[in-house]
């Protein structure tokens, strides 16, 4: 168990007078039993030398009378003496105190002689232990004889026994007194201690507003007289003015609390209201948990604002439709944005954040090193263009703004933000060819438009020239070759005129289903011969669009013939329609060899081909785009070389009001 | 066993041994003894002896301190048990020599005069004193700051105290000594003798010393023996007597001649040039002892006649 503090002041204030009283009794002890020895000793000796010199003219003159008298003297003149005897010359027994006879073994029980004239003998009779003096009387360095006188060492026990006794006695005097003084002090100290004790479970339990002294009856302003109402010590009852930071005393200087700390334990107010150590501590400890508890509302207001804050900043943080990102010193993800989340193709953020770094992200290596080297140099990078590939593997063009946070010379993290801008990268590249198709357009149909008519020309008057020639003539065959090559012409010019929209379309209700598998119904057989399938995947459920039909044939034509194309020797085509947001999407993909991305750009160029010379146009796909611009639609490609390309067209489902408008 | 009756042992044994009963200060040898055997105790001195005897002017101790070699002596030397006895005082020495109880005496001229006179005491031998004479002065003497006393007149009305009323001298040589200068003893205010038993001599001067009386009479050199008692500076003398004989060596009539003739011949024998008798005489404060009779002790006739004194007391 455990001894209280109340306890061990007790115990403690007992143990330090026993202990002082033992080592002080101890040495007194002994000092005092040997002074009380020394002094029976010294006693024992006055008195047998006073005998020894009394005894001397009545040991000359043999006066029997007066030595007796002088013996009974002797024993008279102390308590303590149990005989008195004296010898002669010759150890006979001139006179004695005894009354039936003189013992005879305590003649020689003693002996002394001229060159040895004082012994003590300490003697047993019986259960008597006695202290024996012996003095020789001489004169003139002559011995005449022997005083000898005996006395009680009981007595002389008994003697310090009582003294020991004495001191036991106020010992335990002083133990008791000790003890009800420790007691009265221990419980003056503890029941302080445990108002503090309480008050500080009361601050440990969140209760700050503790009262361990109370209200002080006497303060500054009322030893003073002050009547400065605006200084904090006023009015305040509950602290004392030196804890209070401030004040306004009149001997104070003002400046830092070390200074004035310094000061008031100068002034006078502090010299008369200050008690003591527990005072003190209690005291302070009240001022503590006041001013703590001014603290802890001014953190919590602090903290509000704080949350507030955080909770703006991360709603725009969590909100922003652009990554925000904040990497450690490793350059590993260890904050990021849902936007990024999304932007790197990752569900959670457990699966990136301290597994992921920034270097993982880039397409190319020494786009990152670039931008270290930068970051390390200039601790930032404004808007740069990279390229970055999402979990998925899609590369992405993203323009990069970041800080590095450093401490020194180290960097510690990072933190920035990575806008995609993929679609606007591709919008772009979409409006630049939509540009240039335009342009080509506007200036294929002018050309067409005035080819057109000499074309007219050449081909009427080359077929007047054949109908009057012979069949079997040179002539007929060289006209026939002129017709034929200005037919030929004429197809060109005629699907420059498409491309250019400059052909009559005629616009119904199309069922896009339709349209394919008319297509794929010519086409059928003769790819099935070359081992090539034709996989279809229709939606039933496909609306049906306003265009025209066989504009459209022509387009998915040109694509299966197209994809027909790429696949060298076996192979497959497939064509799946949907409807997805308002739009027919008609995707037709092959297992061919794909587009090399070089040209890709290059596919919807007119007259751009892939084929030997004279083998095609390139005007097919120009064409088709020419034919979906028209309906309001798009194509688009994806392509991985040797796995195969995918064409997909993309056509507006047309809205009810729409339909009634176009409706005739 | 806990820690806790460990030390409650502990303080158990130190507490006891701070208060224990008893105990010894140290190891001592410790002698048995019964008390239970007792014996009767005899004084009795069964061995006859030739008593000799000083004349009490000093203390018994001072007494036995100057003859007791002188004794040891004469028991060597004459192969007689001689023992020292000691009178109380002047007159118990008288009557001691009386009562035959004393065989040798050494005393003053005066008291061999009386004795001689009263027991027919004879005297056979003298002492040369150690001023190398065989005579002594007696003094008469007073504090030094007495102003009231300069010379033997300022002794009249005068609290005078002597040794002993037959003391030579203590009291004849200068009562001679102021009745050769007209002053008799009715003119002191206070004529008194010194208390006994023993010691004489130093109590008269340690009377005057004290101022208890103004004047004193000592025999010449008793102001030596008390030198080491009192600062005897402050001791003035006023006055020395004339010469008288020195001490004598008597015996009773009835002592046997041969006894007599052997101490007489050893007190003769001592030489204060031999080297064994040198300290015996200096214990003894005389010289030597040479032969003396009774007309060697007609000037304390004369001079008790002259003061009137009567023999027969």
């Amino acid at each position: 168990m455990h001894l209280g503090f109340r306890a061990k002041v007790f115990i403690g204030i007992v143990a330090i007078v026993l202990i002082n009283a033992l080592l002080i009794s101890l040495p007194i002890r002994s000092i005092v039993q040997q002074s009380l020895f020394r002094e029976y000793q010294y006693r024992g000796q006055a008195i047998v030398s006073t005998l020894a010199i009394r005894s001397r003219d009545p040991v000359l003159s043999l006066d029997w009378l007066l030595l007796k008298e002088v013996i009974d003297g002797a024993i008279g003149s102390s308590t303590d003496l149990i005989y008195a005897f004296i010898l002669d010359e010759n150890e006979r027994v001139l006179s004695h105190s005894f009354r039936d006879g003189f013992p005879s073994d305590l003649r020689n029980a003693n002996p002394v002689s001229v060159s040895s004239p004082m012994r003590i003998q300490l003697l047993r009779a019986d259960k008597e232990f006695i202290y024996d003096f012996a003095q020789v009387i001489t004169i003139g360095g002559q011995k005449l004889g022997t005083a000898r006188i005996g006395i009680s060492k009981n007595r002389i026990d008994f003697a310090i026994r009582e003294m020991m006794m004495t001191i036991l006695m106020l010992t335990i005097c002083s133990i008791a007194a000790a003890a009800l003084i420790g007691a009265g002090f221990a419980n003056q100290v503890t029941s302080r201690i445990k108002r503090l004790q309480k008050a500080s479970e009361d601050v440990l339990a969140g209760n700050l507003d503790i009262r361990i002294t109370g209200s002080k009856h006497q303060t500054c302003y009322d030893l003073t007289g002050c009547t400065d109402t605006s200084c904090p010590a006023y009015g305040d009852r509950l602290r004392r003015c030196w804890y209070i930071e401030g004040t306004r005393c009149f001997n104070c200087p003002e400046g830092k609390d070390a200074d004035k700390k310094k000061w008031c334990t100068h002034c006078t107010v502090y010299r008369q209201l200050s008690g003591d150590e527990i005072q003190d501590l209690a005291e302070s400890f009240e001022a503590m948990a006041r001013s703590l508890s001014a603290h802890i509302h001014e953190l919590s207001e602090s903290r509000k604002a704080i949350a507030l804050s955080e909770e703006k900043y991360r709603r725009i943080f969590e909100t922003s439709m652009d990554m925000v990102f904040a990497t450690d010193a490793d350059g590993r993800f260890f904050d990021i944005n849902q936007a990024g989340m999304r932007l790197l193709g990752y569900r959670t953020k457990e699966d990136m954040l301290n597994r992921i770094a920034l270097r993982d992200i880039f397409c190319q290596p020494k786009e990152y090193e670039d931008i270290a080297a930068h970051l390390d140099t200039a601790s930032f990078v404004k808007d740069r263009e990279v390229c970055i590939r999402s979990a998925e593997g899609k590369t992405l063009t993203v323009l990069l703004s970041c800080s590095a946070q450093k401490s020194g010379d180290t960097i510690t993290g990072c933190e920035g933000i990575v806008k995609d801008i993929t679609e606007r990268r591709n919008m772009e590249q979409q409006l630049l060819q939509a540009d240039k198709l335009a342009s080509l357009g506007q200036l294929s149909a002018g050309i067409a438009h005035e080819i057109n008519n000499p074309l007219g020309l050449i081909l009427g008057y080359s077929q007047l020239l054949l109908r009057s020639q012979p069949k079997d003539s040179q002539l007929y065959e060289d006209l026939k070759t002129i017709e034929k090559n200005t037919l030929s012409c004429k197809r060109i010019v005629q699907a420059l005129l498409n491309f250019a929209r400059k052909t009559e379309t005629k616009m119904a209700e199309v069922d896009i289903n339709q349209a394919i598998e008319q297509v794929v119904a010519v086409l059928d057989h003769q790819f099935s011969l070359s081992g090539i399938d034709i996989v279809l995947d229709i939606d039933p459920q496909l609306p049906p669009i306003i265009g025209d039909m066989e504009k459209l044939k022509q387009v998915f034509m040109n694509l299966v013939m197209n994809a027909r194309q790429a696949i060298s020797h076996e192979g497959r085509i497939s064509i799946r329609t949907s409807a997805q947001n308002g739009r027919i999407v008609i995707a037709v993909a092959d297992t061919g060899s794909g587009i090399d991305p070089a040209i890709r750009h290059k596919i919807f160029d007119p007259f751009f081909t892939t084929k030997p010379t004279g083998e095609g146009t390139g005007l097919g796909l120009s064409v088709s785009y020419g034919i979906v611009t028209e309906h309001g639609g798009d194509i688009t490609v994806e392509s991985v070389p040797g796995h195969g390309s995918c064409f997909t067209v993309l056509l507006p489902i047309p809205q009810p009001e729409v339909s009634r408008r176009i409706q005739p | 066993m806990s820690g806790s009756h460990r030390w409650m042992i502990a303080w158990a044994v130190v507490w006891a041994s701070m208060f224990g009963i008893g105990g010894c200060m140290q190891s001592e040898n410790v002698v048995s003894i019964d008390m239970n055997r007792r014996e009767a105790v005899d004084t009795r001195n069964s061995t006859p002896a030739v008593t000799y005897a000083y004349l009490p002017q000093y203390a018994h101790s001072v007494s036995y301190e100057r003859h007791h070699l002188l004794i040891a002596y004469l028991r060597e030397k004459t192969g007689l048990n001689i023992k020292q006895v000691f009178p109380e005082s002047f007159n118990e020495h008288m009557r001691m020599v009386s009562q035959g109880k004393i065989d040798i005496s050494f005393t003053n001229p005066y008291v061999y005069v009386i004795t001689a006179h009263r027991y027919g005491q004879k005297v056979f031998a003298q002492i040369v004193e150690s001023s190398g004479k065989a005579a002594f002065r007696g003094q008469i003497i007073c504090r030094k700051d007495n102003e009231a006393i300069r010379t033997l007149a300022d002794c009249k009305g005068k609290r005078v105290i002597a040794v002993d009323l037959t003391s030579a001298g203590g009291f004849l040589y200068p009562m001679g000594h102021f009745f050769e200068h007209g002053i008799r003893q009715e003119d002191f205010a206070e004529l008194s003798f010194s208390p006994g038993p023993g010691g004489k001599q130093e109590k008269v001067v340690l009377a005057v010393y004290s101022g208890q009386f103004d004047v004193g009479l000592i025999r010449e050199g008793t102001l030596n023996v008390v030198a080491d008692k009192i600062d005897i500076d402050q001791i003035r003398v006023l006055a020395t007597s004339e010469w008288y004989p020195a001490w004598v060596y008597s015996t009773r009539p009835d002592v046997a001649t041969d006894v007599i003739a052997k101490i007489r011949q050893a007190l003769f024998e001592l030489d204060e040039h031999h080297p064994e008798h040198r300290p015996i005489l200096e214990k003894a404060d005389f010289r030597k002892v040479i032969p003396a009779d009774d007309r060697d002790m007609q000037p304390v006739w004369h001079l008790m006649k002259t003061l009137g004194i009567d023999l027969n007391g």
